[in-house]
Formats: C-alpha cells, structure tokens, sequence
C-alpha cells in the first residue's frame, strides 16, 4: 500500500465511520438509561430502505434523511413500548426486530422495484466534497458535531444525569421523583433516531442505492463499539473511527482483488477487527448496572 | 390541632389478591411526631407508599390541609411538601450526593440558584453535615440517610416520613437521628415514624397508632400513657411461647475455627481469632455493612480468602463444596437472593440440599418424595411442590431455605438473618429451630443485625465493627448497651 | 398459580403470537394482490406437496432451536447457531470428501461447531465479551469463509456453481414411509432433544445448569462453577448446531452452492423455534415442524401467487418480536377479566 493508497483508505475509513458512530452514539444513549437495542442492525435496514424510497418517490434527499429519521423513530417507540411499557424481553424483542427487519424490506425491495437484491440509485444524492478524489459526504464533520452535542447532553445537563441515574438504580430514580419510564422512551427513541439517519446515510448518502441486506452486520460492530466505549459518546466515535478503518481496509482488498472469490477472505477483516477489539476491553468495562432490566415497582 | 395530611380509610390490594391494608386511617399534625408501630407484613409500609405517591390505593383518600389531594407519582407527592426516607437509602450509588439533590430539587421545584443556601439552613436545623462531592456509594449507610433527611428538609418539606430508620444505624447514631427529628419538629414538620421496635416509640414519638394485619387496632394513644406490654400485645397478639434453650454449654470439639483470616469483597475483612464449639451458639453482631457479607463468604469459601486459615469440621479452607461435604450448612440472609422465584418449590429445594452432592438422577418422584418428607417436618405450606417459590409467604420461603439446610442433619450451621421480615410467630418458630439444632450438639454460627435475636439465642456474643471484630462477650455480659458501643467500634 | 394454569397461559400466548404472525402473513400476501386465505392454507400444508423438505427442515430447526435454548438456562443468548451450522457442514464435507464414511465427518462437524461457540463462551466468562456480539461478528468470518472454499478448495471442476458432492459412503440413509420418503435426520433431531430433556429435567447437573442461569449468586454459594457451566453450555450448543450442519450435508443436501443458500438462515430461524417452543426442548419439535411448514410453504407460494418467499422469514420475525412480551399479554388477559 502506497502512502497515497493508505490516505486514500483512511478518507474512505471516515466515510465507513459515520454509520457505525451514529448508530454507536444513539445506542450510548438508550444504554446509558437501561434499554438495550439489539435490533439495531433491523433498524438500520429499514430506515435505509424507507429513506431510499423517499428520496425517490420526493426527488429531494432531504426527504430521505426525515423518511430514515422518521423510521429510527418509530422502532424505537416500538422497541420502548415493548422493553419499557411492556416489560419485555429487550434482546428477544431486537432479534425479532432483526428478522423482521431482513425479510421486511427484501419484501420491499420485491413490491415497490419489483427485483430481488436492489433498488435503482436514488435520484438525489446529497451534497458531498472531494478528498484525494474520494467523495466525502458532509455527514462525516456533521458526525463530529453530533458527537459533541451528546456528549454534552449526556454529561452537562439535568436530563443526562437523569438518564444516567434510572440506568444505573432506577428504585431510587423512583424516589427522586424521576419518571422512569418516560426518561427510558425519550432517551430510546433519540438513541433508534439517529441511527435511522445512519441507515439513510448509509442507502442514500454512502452507496446511492439500496441493496439487500446491505447493513452486513453494521449494527452489530455499532453495538461492539458502544461496549469497547465503556458507555461513553467520544469512547463510542473513537471505536466507530477504527472500526470504520476496518471497513475500509476490507473494501480495498476486496477491489483490488476484483470481486472473485479471492477477495473474500478479506472481507472478515471488519468482524475480525471488531471481536479482537472487543476481546482486548470489554473485561475493563463499566455498564449501566440496570442495563437489560425492566423497571417495576413491587 | 389541624392535621397536615389525612389519610382516610385506605384499602391496598395487590395484583396477587394480597389484602395489605383494609380501611386505614391516618393523621399527621404539625410539629408531632406520629409513630406507626406493627409487626412486619402489618401494612406500614405500604401505607406510606401510598401517601409517598409511589404506589396508589384501591379505595379511600388523601387529604392535604383539608382537602382532597391526588398523586400520579412521587414527583406530585414531593412537589407538596412530602419527602419519603426509606428504610434502605435510595440515592443513586454512582452519582454524587450533589447530583443527588440537584435532582430531587428539580422534582421538587426548588431553583437551583438557592441550592446552597437552603442546604445551609437545613444543616442547622438538623445538625447534620455531609460530604456533598462524595460518590454515593462511597459512603456508610448512615450518612447516606443523613444526606436523605438533609435534602429533604432543605427541598422545604412539611411532612417527613421515616421507615424504620434505625434499620442501619448504631445506638448511638440514632441518638444524631432523635436530635434531627426535634429540629425538624421545631420548624412546624409533620413526622411519621415507621417502626416496629417499643423502645423507640417511648423516646421519639407524640402519638402511636398501632396496625395489625393491615387494619387500625390503636389509633392515636399517648406513648407515655402506655406501656411496653400493653404495645406489644397490641402489635402482635396472642404469641407462642418463646424459644428456650437448654444451655448445657458448648463441647469440647471445635467445629469453626478462624485465625489471621483477610479477606476482600466489597470491603476487607480481618478476624484474628473466632472459634466455635459443638453445642454452642455463637452470635455476630454489628450493624449492616460492616463485613458479614464478606466474612460468611470468606468462612463457606466463595469469597477469596487473602490470607489467614478457615477450619470448618477439620476441613482447611474449605471451597464451597467441601463445605458442604464435610457436614457444614448455611442459610443465607437474603432469601429473595438464595432462592429461585419462578423455579419451583421442589426444585429450589431439590438444588440447596443436593448441589453439592447427591444423586445423580432427580426424577419428579424423587423430588415430590423430598418435598413430603422436608414439608411435613418443617411445617411447610404450598399449593403443591410443583408451585414456584415466589408464590410461597414469606415465612414459608424462609421455612424452605432453613428446612432445606437442616435436612442436611449439619454439624455447623452458619444462620445469616434467619428471621428478617417474618411475623412473631414464625420468628419464634425458625430461632426454635437453630435452638435445637445447637442443644443437640451442632455448632451455630448466627449472624444478626437483630440485636434482640442475638441476645435471644447466642451462648457468646462477638461484635463486628469496619470489618474487625471489636469484642466478644460471654451470654451473661452481653447486654444491648455493650453490644452497642462495640457496634459503634468502641473498644 | 398452579402448573397446569401455567402451562395453560404458555399455550395460549403461544397461539395468539402464531396467529398474530399468520394474520401478518395474509397481509402480506393481500399487498402483493394474492389471495391471502388461498396463500396461508398453501403455506400451512406445505408437508403435503413437499414431506421430505418439511421433515429436514423440521430436523434442522430444531436441532439450531435447542442450541439456542440451552444457553439461555445458564443465562445467555446464543446468536451463534448459523455459524456453528455453517462450520459444521464445511468441516462435514471436507472431512467426507477426504476419508468417506460417516463417522470422522459426523465427528469432526460436531467438534468444530462445539469449539466455534464454546470460544464464544469462554470469550464470555473470562473477558466479558457479550456472547451475543462475539457470536454475530464469529457467524460473519465463518460464513465468508465458507463462500470463500466453496468457490476455490472445495469447488466442483465441472459444475463452478457448487462444491464436490459427499461420496455415496458418506450420505445418511433415507427412510421409506408408505410411498414417501424422508430424510433419517429427524430420527436423529427427535432422538437427541428428548435425551436434552431428561439432562435438563431430571439430572442434577441440568438442576445445577438452570441455577447458574437464574441465580449466579445463589450458585456460587453452592459450590456450582457458573463459569464453567456457562461455557459448557456454549459448547454444548455449538455442538447441536454442528451436528445439524454435518448431518444436513451428509443426509440432504450433499454439497453446497456458492452463495451458500443450501446452509443460510437455519441458525437464526431457530431462534424464534426455541422462543415459540418456550425453550423446552420437547416443545422445541412441534414449534420446529411449524416453521418448517411455513418456510418451505413460502417458496411453495412464490411461483403460484407472486409472494416472494422472504414473507415466510418476515412472518419468523414478527413472530419473534410478539414472543419477546408474555408480559403484555397478561397485561390484556388482565384487563379483560375485569
């Protein structure tokens, strides 16, 4: 690899970054108030369809972001209303997200393009600038940006600390007077939110189209990363950045080898990465201790 | 005298069909402090549950200054002027006692530009100071309910609810509590004193209304103008006779021997020398949190030993499971934490007697065979074995986890609060199992927050203060002032 | 409340699931203009036309349902199984294209599934790794790993689009039912859950195993290794997964393609078997043969109706997504009692 190659990899790594971040972040979040959202790799697929849906049935990508917003959303509602309101089983209700989600939009893909692996390319694609002729999307500083205001959600404001306190005893966030349930639906629903908007970033911004199963175990390596993060935003867009690098290392093995069955070896390097990464921090980790737990007053 | 708060005819049902409380009635006045007294499961603190908002009534109403009041949740309950302190501190652990308060004071409304100043003012009126930049769990029991009453009085309560506060506390910390409580009276606070111990009644309280069974049968009598007995009857009723021990004194042979023993769990540990003879009941007893935990840990082998020499029945440093193998038993003190709710009876029973060892095949005929032997000895009721745990009383799940250890016939029994939360009748019954089992010549190991059930049942007394052991005493000697200074780490 | 009300109230949350799935179903079906009566009947007696994929399905889920539900009485969720199927059947085949016979493919299949999760396992209970996300990343090397022999190592020279096919000294014999015939593999699945079941049920080992899941603390206390029960169950799921992926090879499909299609999404589908099955690995067989009923009936329906078969897999998921809330419906039986 040429110094220039490895620039280039590294431009490509920052562009590979923002979906596992957004999604990381979100799920920071979620955590940080005891709900834990397997189906993170469910939401990042539909809300990828639904935003390449829009943004052609609109014309405007826009559209497209709001559409991948709008479906985070309403997982993420749906996935409280199970984990918090109904008490359920958190990592049961995120793996059925996850199938559901996989045969969903391959349905989808079928019934509004009539094919079945992909969607046309979008008819409008986001603005984007050029780095060593690698297209950079403006969500790569926007998720910088992102970064920072939830870090400072999390750790500056009454609402963090209130996250914060029924993740961690939500018997004594009772008696504070914090509701808990309401704090766990907000801080889920922002949390499945902008990973919708990673899923659109991923169809609409990143590849320009919508491809079977494309999320390729994403929201798992988000999840990875918020668990290498130690429960912490900037932890979380660190991991996201290496992981990232892995996704981009995997890419251009894979298009120098062309796409025979040679590359495919190189195609784990992602996985690979990630489980090495995980393995070497997770025994240091400090989670939310009612993280995974339903809250009921006896 | 107007009161504060009026609770009027009050009926709890629980989702289970669980009958808590059956038309109570309750005022608090200002300035006065109204004692609850009743024996565990009597309905007291469900009551102030209900009038904490935190959980609702099936019938009756809450009047706040005369009129009607209606909480949807703690927040409305603490907006009012009603702060709740339980009988286990309920801050956040990982927050600071800072992030602590400024969260109640959001709920409570309190701006947080007078945060400093109204903390100022509540620490003069109840004396107490306490590290605001500390983590939570950073700090003893007692503090962190210091820091409760504090922030409570400065989010400008008016009415004060203590749930057996003395649960965590030595005698002479509660001493601290009873000169808060007279400030807090001298500001015009209306308090509710949640307790089942007379003693405490007699020093603290104005009024007592006494609840049985979740129904009024005193309301409103003067402590002074009552005696302990006529309390007691009150409280608990007609009773069984108390257990008696024959007392022929401890054998010779050594079935628990400690010496040097260091040992780390949430805190370290450093016993010296304790020893325990065959026929003989020795008690320990200090306040929570001051090493049991991890002491009984260190003796049955599943909390890491640093250094130092366990001896159980001739076993050195025994694992768990050699524990067990060489004839030693153990009831833990928490039984929500040693049993399996949803599992059933059978099989919770079936695990603490045989996990160790035992045969290999438990067919359900074995384990219904278990079950009618152990049950019809200890007196178990359950709907059949087949039950899950959790549907059993509390005295029965505590019958189950005891009647399970016995069944073993051990030669050392280490008993951990064997009868925290049970009614009168089956604390008797339990102590009058570990009585027995010492008369006929096992050694007992009893470790006890309840300074009364120690006294009760130990041949010697050894006291556990920050993880040392700060005196033994002999039965004789073992009176609760003694017990208390050594608790408190007096020497 | 008492065994027979509980077991009554399982019943019927499982049935109001499935029938919540099916109705999502006709739904399906009724947006891709088919007849949505006529699409879930012909799904629902796909055994008719097709017995002998229903029976190796059948086999195959839940041999992947039990490999999830051991795990999960000592506490954890094996998300594993399609690797550790997947590894199973490229070992299988390997193993029967190099030495023949039945037992080395059978053997190392096993082993090397039992080993793929009991790391996972051990990933676990030494360095906290959660085993849901090791498991998911372990499925993701394994499965392009196996594209990556099946197009290059194992490739048949004459036919690019698969690999070598089992010798004859290696296939698993079929059985003869009247005029049908059905793979022995679902002897074998029958056969293994049921000795499962009296491990779990009656053994004080399987006491001790369902303690470590509920209750670490209360295990501990009583001499019971919860890590090491933890890895072994691990491990004992990579080994029923494996052994589904070996005798799948062996006994059905004799080789696999190159996009994998012949091994794909057994693991995960059964998941939502062991969920629907309530984790017993009794009940685990009649939820097994649903699901294969309906995944074999969904490519049955594609080309007389138009509705792509991945409604079947959409269908799992709903279904899965309903199991996670028993709570909600107590929530509802409640209300409705009053």
């Amino acid at each position: 690899m040429t110094p220039l190659e490895a620039a280039i990899v590294g431009v490509l790594g920052l562009n590979a970054m923002v979906t596992i971040a957004l999604t990381a972040m979100g799920e920071v979040i979620a955590e940080r108030s005891g709900v834990v959202n397997i189906g993170l790799e469910g939401i990042l697929l539909a809300s990828a369809w639904l935003a390449v849906y829009a943004d052609i049935a609109t014309g405007s990508w826009l559209a497209g972001y709001l559409a991948g917003l709008a479906m985070g959303a309403a997982l993420g509602l749906m996935h409280a209303a199970i984990a918090v309101y109904a008490r359920g089983d958190q990592i049961i209700a995120g793996v059925g997200l996850n199938l559901a989600a996989a045969g969903g939009t391959t349905l989808g893909i079928r019934a509004v393009w009539g094919n079945y692996g992909q969607s046309p390319p979008v008819a409008s694609r986001p603005p984007a600038f050029d780095v060593l002729g690698v297209r950079v999307s403006y969500m790569v500083p926007l998720t910088f940006l992102v970064a920072i205001l939830a870090w400072w959600l999390l750790e500056r404001t009454e609402w963090g600390l209130r996250v914060k306190a029924v993740g961690d005893d939500p018997r004594s966030a009772d008696a504070l007077g914090i509701s808990v349930e309401r704090t766990r639906l907000a801080a889920t629903v922002l949390g499945a939110a902008l990973a919708g908007v990673a899923g659109a970033y991923m169809s609409i911004d990143y590849l320009g189209s919508f491809v079977k199963l494309m999320s390729a175990g994403r929201g798992f390596i988000a999840l990875a990363a918020v668990a290498f993060s130690g429960w912490d935003v900037l932890g979380a867009l660190l991991g996201s950045i290496v992981f990232g690098l892995g996704d981009a290392l995997s890419t251009y093995y894979t298009t120098i080898r062309g796409s025979s069955a040679a590359a495919y070896p190189y195609r784990t390097i992602p996985y690979i990465l990630t489980l090495l990464a995980v393995s070497a921090t997770a025994w240091r980790a400090r989670m939310p201790r009612a993280l995974g737990r339903p809250y009921k007053r006896e | 005298m107007e009161p504060v708060v009026e609770l009027r005819g009050i009926v709890k049902v629980y989702p289970d069909g669980v009958r808590a409380l059956d038309g109570v009635s309750l005022r608090l006045y200002p300035g006065r402090v109204h004692a609850v007294l009743g024996e565990n499961g009597a309905g007291k603190t469900t009551l102030m549950r209900i009038l904490y908002g935190e959980i609702k009534p099936t019938r009756g109403e809450l009047l706040l200054d005369g009129r009607p009041a209606r909480f949807r949740g703690t927040r409305d309950a603490i907006r009012r002027g009603i702060a709740m302190i339980y009988q286990h501190p309920r801050l956040v652990p990982t927050l600071t006692v800072w992030e602590n308060v400024l969260l109640y004071f959001a709920s409570a409304g309190v701006p947080e530009g007078e945060a400093e100043e109204r903390l100022e003012e509540a620490r003069r009126i109840t004396g107490f100071d306490v590290p605001l930049d500390a983590r939570v769990e950073d700090l003893p029991l007692g503090a962190r309910q210091r820091a409760e009453i504090l922030r409570s009085i400065a989010a400008g309560a008016r009415v004060l609810i203590l749930d057996e506060p003395t649960t965590n506390l030595t005698p002479q910390e509660f001493e601290g509590l009873a000169r808060a409580i007279e400030g807090a009276k001298r500001e015009g606070l209306a308090v509710a004193y949640i307790t089942h111990r007379l003693p405490e009644v007699k020093a603290i309280a104005d009024l007592v209304t006494v609840l049985r069974r979740g129904r009024v049968v005193a309301s409103e009598l003067d402590p002074r103008g009552a005696s302990e007995e006529e309390l007691a009857r009150l409280m608990v009723g007609e009773l069984p006779p108390r257990p008696s021990r024959s007392r022929g004194g401890p054998g010779d042979r050594v079935v628990l021997s400690i010496e040097g023993l260091r040992a780390r769990g949430r805190m370290e540990v450093f016993v010296e020398r304790l020893e325990v003879r065959e026929g003989e009941v020795l008690g320990l007893a200090g306040v929570e949190g001051n090493g049991q935990e991890e002491l009984v840990g260190a003796i049955v082998g599943y909390t890491p030993r640093l250094s130092g020499r366990v001896v159980v029945l001739g076993r050195v440093n025994p694992t768990p499971r050699e524990y067990y193998r060489a004839g030693a038993a153990y009831i833990p003190g928490d039984r929500s934490k040693a049993l399996v709710l949803h599992f059933s009876v059978a099989e919770n029973l079936a695990f603490l007697r045989y996990a160790h060892e035992g045969p290999a095949l438990l067919t359900f005929s074995r384990l219904a065979r278990l079950y009618r032997e152990v049950a019809g000895e200890y007196g178990i009721v359950a709907e059949s074995p087949w039950a899950p745990a959790g549907s059993l009383s509390g005295g029965n799940q505590q019958k189950l986890l005891a009647a399970s250890q016995l069944h073993m016939r051990p030669r050392f029994l280490l008993a951990v609060n064997p009868t925290r939360g049970l009614d009168v009748a089956t604390t008797r019954y339990v102590r009058g199992l570990i009585a027995r089992l010492a008369d006929e010549g096992a050694g007992v190991m009893l470790v006890s927050s309840d300074l009364d059930e120690i006294i009760e049942l130990s041949d010697r007394v050894a006291v556990i203060s920050r993880g040392r052991i700060t005196g033994i005493l002999p039965a004789g000697k073992a009176t609760p002032e003694r017990i208390g200074l050594l608790m408190g780490g007096a020497a | 409340m008492s065994l027979r009300s509980r077991i009554a109230s399982e019943t019927a949350i499982v049935l109001a699931t499935l029938a919540a799935g099916l109705a999502v179903g006709a739904a399906v079906a009724a947006g891709f203009h088919a007849p949505p009566l006529r699409v879930m009947a012909t799904m629902l007696t796909s055994w008719r036309s097709l017995p002998d994929v229903v029976a190796e399905y059948s086999a195959m889920l839940a041999l992947t349902g039990a490999a999830f539900a051991v795990p999960v009485y000592a506490g954890l969720f094996n998300i594993g199984a399609e690797g550790s199927f997947q590894l199973g059947a490229l070992v299988a085949l390997w193993a029967a294209l190099k030495w023949g016979g039945l037992a080395a493919p059978i053997a190392l299949g096993v082993a090397a599934g039992a080993l793929l999760s009991g790391l996972a396992g051990w990933l676990r209970v030494r360095l906290s790794v959660n085993e849901v996300l090791s498991t998911i990343m372990l499925n993701w090397i394994v499965y392009w790993l196996l594209l990556y022999l099946v197009a290059t190592k194992l490739e048949d020279p004459y036919n690019p689009q698969r690999t070598l096919e089992v010798p004859r000294s290696s296939r698993l014999p079929w059985i003869t039912i009247g005029s049908t015939q059905i793979p022995s593999t679902i002897v074998i699945a029958a056969a293994v859950l049921a000795v499962l079941w009296v491990f779990l049920r009656m053994t004080r080992w399987g006491l001790a195993l369902r303690f470590a899941g509920a209750n670490e603390w209360t295990s501990r206390t009583r001499g019971v290794n919860v890590g090491l029960y933890r890895v072994a169950s691990m491990a004992v799921a990579g080994l029923l997964a494996g052994l589904a992926g070996a005798i799948h090879i062996l006994g059905y499909s004799h080789a696999i393609d190159v996009i994998g299609g012949a091994v794909k999404g057994f693991g995960y589908n059964g998941i939502g078997v062991a969920l629907m099955g309530r984790n017993d690995p009794l009940a685990i067989i009649p939820a097994a043969v649903l699901f294969a009923t309906l995944l074999t009936g969904s490519s049955l329906v594609e080309p007389i109706y138009g509705v792509p078969k991945e409604a079947g897999d959409f269908i799992v998921g709903v279904i899965v997504v309903l199991l996670a809330v028993p709570e909600a419906f107590r929530l509802l039986s409640r209300l409705r009692r009053r």
